[in-house]
C-alpha cells in the first residue's frame, strides 16, 4: 500500500458473514456459546460510543468517517440486530439514518466534511451496510440510495477492471478492488442492477494480483501480502471462481504462517477476510483455520468489550470502535446472518 | 355405614350431615321460643286435661288421657318446630395432596441396567430388596454388580416397587393420595396392583408393562400433563418419576412443566423426584444416531446421505458404515475409525430409482455390543422425476427471500422463480401472472409483503380460483408493511389460513416483542409431526432443536385459525390471553396454504447456516405444493408411507377407471390388508375427486403387508413394511442430563434407586386443613310431619269414635 491513510481505510473492510462452525451442527455448542457472549460484549461497547448523529469515533480526528459507521452497523446487523427490531433498534436506525444522510448528489457515501483516507473504501463498506438494511426498510427511498451507491462503484471501475481510492476510473489495486466487489455482489443479492462484464472485469484484475507462487499481491507484480492474499481468495470466492488454484494457494499459505497479530500490519484486515475466504473454501479449510481465529480473539478482548487496534492503532487512533467491530464482524462469521456473505 | 348415620340419612338428614353424624351438635335455632314455649306448655296442658275432664265427663278415663296426650302432643311438637332445631357440623378435615407416580414402562426399559457406580451397588441392592454385600465383601460386591447390571431396567422397577411396597409406598400412600400412572407412546392411569409386582430374577423375563404397539416410544411430557391434569383443584406434591429419562414422543417434558408453571402463574405446579433407572455409563455400543438426507431428492441427483455415529467405547476402533438400498445391496461403505462420542459421516448416493427408495445406514456390529437393534437407521426417500415449480413474490429483499433465493436454487428438486417486485431487474405487471391458468402453471406460490397495488384483485382473484380449483398451493410469509394489513377486505384474504387482527399495533397487524422478551416459537404437538418441523430423526433431538432456536421481535398479528386449519408453531404474546398462532396449515379447496407469521426466520440460521434454515423451509414448502404424481386416467392403488411401525397409520388410496378410461363412481370400495397375523378389510371413501378412494390403516405386527383391491379380477395391489422403531434402543444411556433439567425447572430433584427410600422425606408438602361447617334442619324432616299426622288422626279418631265430634 502506497499511504498510511489508504492503508488505514483498508482496515475498514467489510461486512459479515456466515459460515458452518465445520465441527458441529449444534447452535449451543459450547465454543459458539462463547463467541455469542464475546460479540454481545463487543455490541455493548460500541453501543455505548455511538454519538447522536449515528456515527462512531475513528480516533484520528474528531470527523466522522463512513467506513468506521458502516462497519459498525455491519457488527450490530450481523449478530442479527437488524432495523426496526430488537434491543438495538435505536442505534441500528441512528446508523442507517447517518449513512443514508452521507449520500452526496452523485450517491457517494461519504461524510461531508468527514474524515476519509480515500472514499471509495469508506463509499463501498457504507454501501455494503445500507443495501443490508434495506431488507428491513421498505420506504423506497433506502432502496434508491443503494441504487445510486452502486451506480458510483460500476462508473468508478477502471480500464483494469479494478478501483482505486477516488471514484474515478484510473488505477488500481486489489484492496479497495476487493471492497467493491463485496458490495456489488451483496447488491446483486438484493436484486440491485449490476452488470455482468463488471464483474467479469473484476475477476481479471484479481487474478492479475495473483502471484505464482501463492498469495495475492496489493498490485500486479508485486509482492505476496497475508492481508491481501486473503482478500484476493475471498474475492475471487464471491464471483463465483471457488475452485481457482488461486484461492487454494493462497489460503494454504496462510494457513503455514505463524498465527499472532504481529503477523500483519493490517491483522484486522487480514482476520476478516481470512475468516470468511476459509470458511468459503469449505469445510477442511475451515476446520483448519477459524479454531486459531476464535481463541485468539476470544483470549484478547478487553474486559469492556472492546478488541485491541495492534499494530492499526497507529493508523487507528485510541478509539476501539473499529477494531471492536472488526473483531466482532470477524466472529460473526460463525452466525450466518449477514445474507451477502451466504455460501 | 354406623347405624346412626343410616337412621339419621333415613330421617332424611343429607348426605355429608348423616355420614358425620356421630359429630354433628345439636342446636335451636331460637332457644327463647323453646324455652318460653316449654314453660307455656306446662299451664296449657294442666287447662286441657281440666278442660277435657269438664267438657267430656261421658268419655272413659283411657280415652280422656289419650286425648289430652294427642293435644299437649301437637302443641310440643309445636313448640319444637318454632324454636328451630337443627344439627350443625363444625370441624377441620386433612384433605392429602396428591403424589404421582410415574413409571416409565417403553421398550427402553427392557435395556440392562449396565455397570452402576461401585458407590452404588450397596444401596441399589438394598433400595430392591436384595442382601447387599458386606461393606468388605469384594466378591460379593462383584457378584452384587454383576446381578444389578444384567438386569432390565423394568426388572429393577418391579424390584424396587416390590421393596418398597410396605415401606416408602406405604409412607406415600398414608400421607398422600398416591395415584399410579404407566407411561410409553401414551400415559395411562392404573392401580398400583398393576405395577407393584414380583421382579424377575433374570435379565428379561418381566412381561411388559405397556402394549404391544404402545412400547416403542416414551412420552414423558404428556404423562406429566395427565397427572398434572388429574389432579387439578388438588395441591399435587410430587411427580414421583421413575424412568431412563428419554422421551421420543409427544411435547417436552421440560415444556410440560413451563406450560404448568405459567398456567399457575410462574409457580412450579409440583416438583418432579427424578429417579434415574439404569447406568449413566451405557455399555461399549456403536449406534447410528440419525440419519440425515433430504425427503426428497430429483432423478439423478447426487446426494449426501449424513449420517451420525455415536460410540460408547471402541475408541481407535475402525468401523465399517454402510449405505444399503431396501433388497440390502450395499450401495457405499466408509470405514470410520471411532474418534470421540459422536461423528459425522457422509456417504454418497446416486438417486438412480424414481419413487419411494428406502436407504440403510448401518455400523458394523461388535462381537461385545450390547444393544445391536441400534446399529442401523433406515430411512426413506422419494425421487422425483418432477421438480416443484415454484414463484417466489416479495418486494424488498428482506434477509429470509435472500436466503431462500440462494437455497432454493441449490435444491434440485424446486424449479424456483423468484421475483421482487421494488428490484431493478423484475416489472410486477409483466411478471405476476393475471390469469388462473398463469398461476397454476406454478405447483407453489410464496408470497411475502408484496404491496396490493401490485397484486390487484384481478390477479387476487386468478391466485385463489387456482388454489381452490387447480390445487396450486401458496405459503404466506407476512411482513409490517402489505401483507396481511393491505389485503383484509381483497379477495386474497378468502385464502389465509388465520384471522389477521388488523387493528393491532395501531393498524400495522403485527405485534412486537419487548426488547428484553423476544417471542420464542413454541412447536405444537401437531406441529411436532408434521414433515415440515422434522428438523432431526430423533424426536427429541427435534424438540430440542426447535427449544434452542433463536427467538425474534415481530409476528403477524393474527387472532384464530381459520375452522379446518391447523396450528402447527405458536407464541405467547406478551398480554394476550392465549397462545397466537404463528405457522399454520390449512386446505383450501383442492389446494393447501400455508401460513408462516414472521420473517425472522433467517435466525434459524443462527451459528448452523442453512442447515436447519432450508430443511424446513424446503419441507414446508414441498408440503403445500400442488401433488400430481399420480394420474386420474389410470387405475392405481398407493400406500403411504410405504413403511412404517406399528400403530402408526398408513394410507391406502384406490384410483380406479373403466376401460374406457373414465372414473368408477361407487359409494365405496375395499381393500385386505394381509400380514403376518391375519387378513384385515379396509373400507375405502371416496376422496376428493371421481374414482378416488382412501382410507386408513394402523398396523401392529411387524414385517411385510400385502395390500390387495377386493375386487373380482382386479389386479391392484401393494405393500408396506411394519418395522419397529428403534428410538426407544438408539441410545442406551440414560439421560441423566435430561432427567436432572426437568428436576431442576421444576423444583424437584434428583433421586437415586438407592435413595428411594428418602422420597416420603423429600416432599415437603403436608396434608391441608380444611374447615366444613355444615347445618341441617331437623324439624323440616318427613319423621316429624308423620308425628304430627299421627297425631291428629288420633285426634280425630278418638273423637269420632267418641262421638264428641
Amino acid at each position: 500500500m502506497r499511504s498510511v491513510a489508504a492503508a488505514l481505510t483498508t482496515i475498514l473492510v467489510l461486512g459479515t458473514p456466515a459460515v458452518s462452525h465445520g465441527d458441529t451442527f449444534d447452535p449451543e455448542d459450547r465454543a459458539l456459546v462463547r463467541v455469542e457472549a464475546a460479540v454481545d460484549r463487543a455490541l455493548e461497547y460500541l453501543a455505548g460510543r455511538q454519538d447522536a448523529s449515528g456515527s462512531w469515533p475513528q480516533g484520528v480526528s474528531g470527523k466522522p468517517n463512513t467506513g468506521v459507521d458502516a462497519l459498525c452497523l455491519l457488527a450490530f446487523m450481523g449478530r442479527g440486530h437488524v432495523p426496526g427490531r430488537g434491543p438495538y433498534e435505536e442505534t441500528v436506525g441512528r446508523a442507517v439514518e447517518g449513512l443514508r444522510r452521507s449520500a452526496d448528489k452523485n450517491g457517494l457515501l461519504v461524510h461531508p466534511g468527514g474524515h476519509s483516507h480515500g472514499p471509495m473504501y469508506e463509499h463501498a463498506l457504507a454501501t455494503l451496510a445500507l443495501i443490508e438494511a434495506s431488507g428491513w426498510m421498505t420506504d423506497g427511498t433506502l432502496r434508491e440510495t443503494c441504487r445510486d451507491a452502486v451506480e458510483v462503484i460500476v462508473n468508478a471501475q477502471n480500464r483494469e477492471g479494478g478501483w482505486r481510492y477516488q471514484p474515478q476510473p484510473r488505477d488500481a489495486d486489489l484492496s479497495v478492488t476487493v471492497m467493491q466487489v463485496v458490495a456489488l455482489r451483496a447488491a446483486q443479492n438484493a436484486r440491485l442492477a449490476v452488470p455482468e462484464e463488471t464483474l467479469e472485469q473484476a475477476v481479471r484484475y484479481v487474478k492479475r494480483c495473483a502471484r505464482p507462487d501463492g498469495g495475492f499481491s496489493y498490485q500486479p507484480g508485486q509482492g505476496a501480502k497475508d492481508a491481501q492474499s486473503a482478500a484476493g481468495a475471498l474475492c475471487l470466492q464471491l464471483l463465483g471462481t471457488f475452485d481457482d488454484p488461486d484461492v487454494t494457494r493462497a489460503l494454504e499459505a496462510l494457513q503455514k504462517r505463524a498465527y499472532k497479530p504481529e503477523m500483519d500490519q493490517y491483522f484486522h484486515y487480514m482476520n476478516y477476510y481470512a475468516m470468511q475466504a476459509h470458511f468459503q473454501a469449505g469445510e477442511q479449510a475451515w476446520a483448519a483455520w477459524h479454531p486459531r481465529v476464535r481463541d485468539l480473539l476470544l483470549e484478547s478482548q478487553a474486559a469492556d468489550g472492546s478488541w485491541p487496534g495492534w499494530q492499526e492503532e497507529r493508523l487507528n487512533g485510541p478509539a476501539k470502535c473499529y477494531s471492536t467491530a472488526m473483531g466482532s464482524i470477524t466472529l460473526e462469521v460463525y452466525m450466518h446472518y449477514l445474507p451477502a456473505y451466504q455460501r | 355405614m354406623n347405624v346412626a348415620a343410616w337412621l339419621a340419612r333415613a330421617a332424611g338428614i343429607g348426605h355429608e350431615m348423616a355420614s358425620r353424624i356421630d359429630r354433628a351438635e345439636w342446636h335451636w335455632e331460637r332457644p327463647t321460643v323453646l324455652v318460653v314455649g316449654l314453660i307455656l306448655l306446662v299451664p296449657v296442658s294442666w287447662w286441657i286435661v281440666r278442660r277435657h275432664r269438664e267438657r267430656m265427663p261421658w268419655l272413659s278415663r283411657r280415652a280422656r288421657r289419650a286425648l289430652d296426650v294427642c293435644r299437649i302432643a301437637v302443641l310440643a311438637l309445636l313448640v319444637f318446630v318454632l324454636a328451630g332445631p337443627f344439627l350443625k357440623l363444625d370441624e377441620r378435615i386433612e384433605e392429602r395432596p396428591v403424589v404421582a407416580l410415574v413409571v416409565d414402562a417403553s421398550e427402553s426399559m427392557d435395556l440392562p441396567v449396565g455397570p452402576l457406580p461401585a458407590t452404588a451397588i450397596r444401596d441399589t441392592a438394598a433400595a430392591a430388596g436384595f442382601t447387599p454385600p458386606a461393606e468388605d465383601d469384594a466378591a460379593g460386591g462383584a457378584a452384587m454388580a454383576d446381578q444389578l447390571a444384567g438386569l432390565t431396567r423394568r426388572s429393577l422397577v418391579d424390584a424396587v416397587l416390590a421393596a418398597n411396597a410396605t415401606t416408602t409406598l406405604r409412607q406415600l400412600s398414608d400421607r398422600f393420595d398416591l395415584r399410579w400412572y404407566s407411561v410409553a407412546r401414551r400415559p395411562r392411569r392404573t392401580e398400583q396392583a398393576a405395577l407393584v409386582r414380583e421382579p424377575a430374577t433374570s435379565g428379561d423375563a418381566a412381561p411388559p408393562a405397556a402394549p404391544e404397539d404402545d412400547r416403542y416410544d416414551t412420552a414423558l411430557g404428556e404423562a406429566l400433563e395427565l397427572a398434572m391434569d388429574e389432579a387439578s383443584g388438588r395441591a399435587l406434591a410430587a411427580v414421583v418419576l421413575l424412568s431412563d429419562g428419554r422421551s421420543t414422543v409427544g411435547i417436552d417434558p421440560l415444556d410440560a412443566v413451563r406450560r404448568a408453571a405459567d398456567a399457575a402463574g410462574g409457580q412450579s405446579r409440583a416438583p418432579v423426584l427424578a429417579v434415574p433407572i439404569g447406568s449413566f455409563d451405557p455399555p461399549d455400543d456403536l449406534a447410528v444416531a440419525d440419519v440425515l438426507v433430504a425427503p426428497e431428492v430429483a432423478l439423478d441427483d447426487s446426494v449426501t446421505v449424513n449420517a451420525t455415529l455415536e460410540a460408547a467405547g471402541f475408541a481407535g476402533l475402525e468401523v465399517p458404515v454402510e449405505l444399503r438400498d431396501g433388497e440390502g445391496t450395499v450401495l457405499a461403505t466408509q470405514r470410520v475409525t471411532v474418534r470421540g462420542p459422536r461423528q459425522r459421516i457422509a456417504l454418497p448416493w446416486k438417486a438412480t430409482r424414481p419413487g419411494t427408495n428406502v436407504l440403510t445406514v448401518a455400523a458394523t456390529i461388535e462381537p461385545t455390543e450390547v444393544i445391536t437393534e441400534n446399529n442401523a437407521v433406515t430411512v426413506t426417500v422419494e425421487v422425483s422425476t418432477r421438480r416443484v415449480r415454484v414463484l417466489v413474490v416479495d418486494h424488498a429483499p428482506r434477509w429470509d427471500v435472500r436466503f431462500i433465493d440462494h437455497a432454493i436454487r441449490r435444491d434440485t428438486t424446486f424449479e424456483p422463480e423468484i421475483v421482487l417486485t421494488d428490484s431493478d431487474e423484475d416489472d410486477p405487471t409483466d411478471v405476476l401472472p393475471r390469469d388462473a391458468d398463469a398461476w397454476a402453471t406454478f405447483d407453489l406460490v410464496m408470497l411475502g409483503d408484496v404491496p396490493p397495488d401490485v397484486l390487484d384483485e384481478d390477479r387476487q382473484a386468478a391466485l385463489v380460483e387456482a388454489v381452490t380449483r387447480r390445487g396450486v398451493g401458496v405459503v404466506f410469509q407476512p411482513g409490517h408493511e402489505h401483507l396481511p394489513r393491505g389485503y383484509v377486505r381483497a379477495p386474497l384474504a378468502e385464502l389465509f389460513p388465520v384471522t389477521v387482527d388488523v387493528e393491532a399495533d395501531g393498524g400495522a397487524a403485527t405485534v412486537s416483542a419487548a426488547d428484553a422478551q423476544p417471542f420464542r416459537m413454541l412447536v405444537t404437538a401437531r406441529g411436532a409431526m408434521h414433515p415440515a418441523f422434522a428438523l432431526e430423526a430423533d424426536p427429541t433431538r427435534n424438540r430440542a432443536r426447535w427449544n434452542t432456536m433463536a427467538p425474534f421481535f415481530r409476528a403477524a398479528a393474527v387472532s384464530v385459525p381459520k375452522p379446518a386449519a391447523t396450528t402447527l408453531a405458536e407464541i405467547d404474546v406478551p398480554g394476550g390471553r392465549c397462545r397466537m398462532p404463528l405457522v399454520v396449515e390449512a386446505p383450501a379447496g383442492a389446494g393447501r396454504v400455508a401460513w408462516v407469521g414472521t420473517d425472522e426466520t433467517f435466525r434459524w440460521r443462527r451459528n448452523v447456516g442453512d442447515a436447519f434454515f432450508w430443511r424446513f423451509w424446503g419441507q414446508a414448502l414441498r408440503g403445500v405444493a400442488r401433488r400430481e404424481d399420480r394420474p386420474a386416467d389410470t387405475p392405481w392403488l398407493a400406500v403411504t408411507p410405504a413403511r412404517t411401525e406399528p400403530g402408526v397409520p398408513v394410507v391406502v388410496e384406490l384410483n380406479l377407471v373403466d376401460d374406457a378410461g373414465q372414473p368408477v363412481v361407487a359409494d365405496g370400495q375395499q381393500v385386505t390388508v394381509s400380514g403376518a397375523d391375519a387378513d384385515t378389510v379396509v373400507d375405502l371413501r371416496p376422496a376428493g375427486r371421481p374414482g378416488l378412494y382412501a382410507g386408513s390403516i394402523a398396523l401392529d405386527a411387524l414385517g411385510r403387508h400385502v395390500v390387495r383391491h377386493l375386487a373380482p379380477e382386479s389386479t391392484l395391489g401393494g405393500e408396506v413394511m411394519v418395522a419397529a422403531p428403534i428410538r426407544e434402543r438408539a441410545r442406551p444411556g440414560v439421560d441423566r442430563d435430561g432427567l436432572e433439567s426437568l428436576a431442576d425447572l421444576s423444583g424437584g430433584s434428583v433421586v437415586e434407586v438407592g435413595d428411594i427410600g428418602s422420597i416420603p422425606y423429600r416432599i415437603t408438602q403436608e396434608p391441608i386443613e380444611k374447615g366444613v361447617v355444615l347445618e341441617d334442619e331437623v324439624w323440616d324432616t318427613w319423621p316429624v310431619l308423620a308425628l304430627l299426622v299421627g297425631l291428629y288422626c288420633l285426634d280425630i279418631g278418638i273423637r269420632r269414635l267418641s262421638g264428641s265430634s
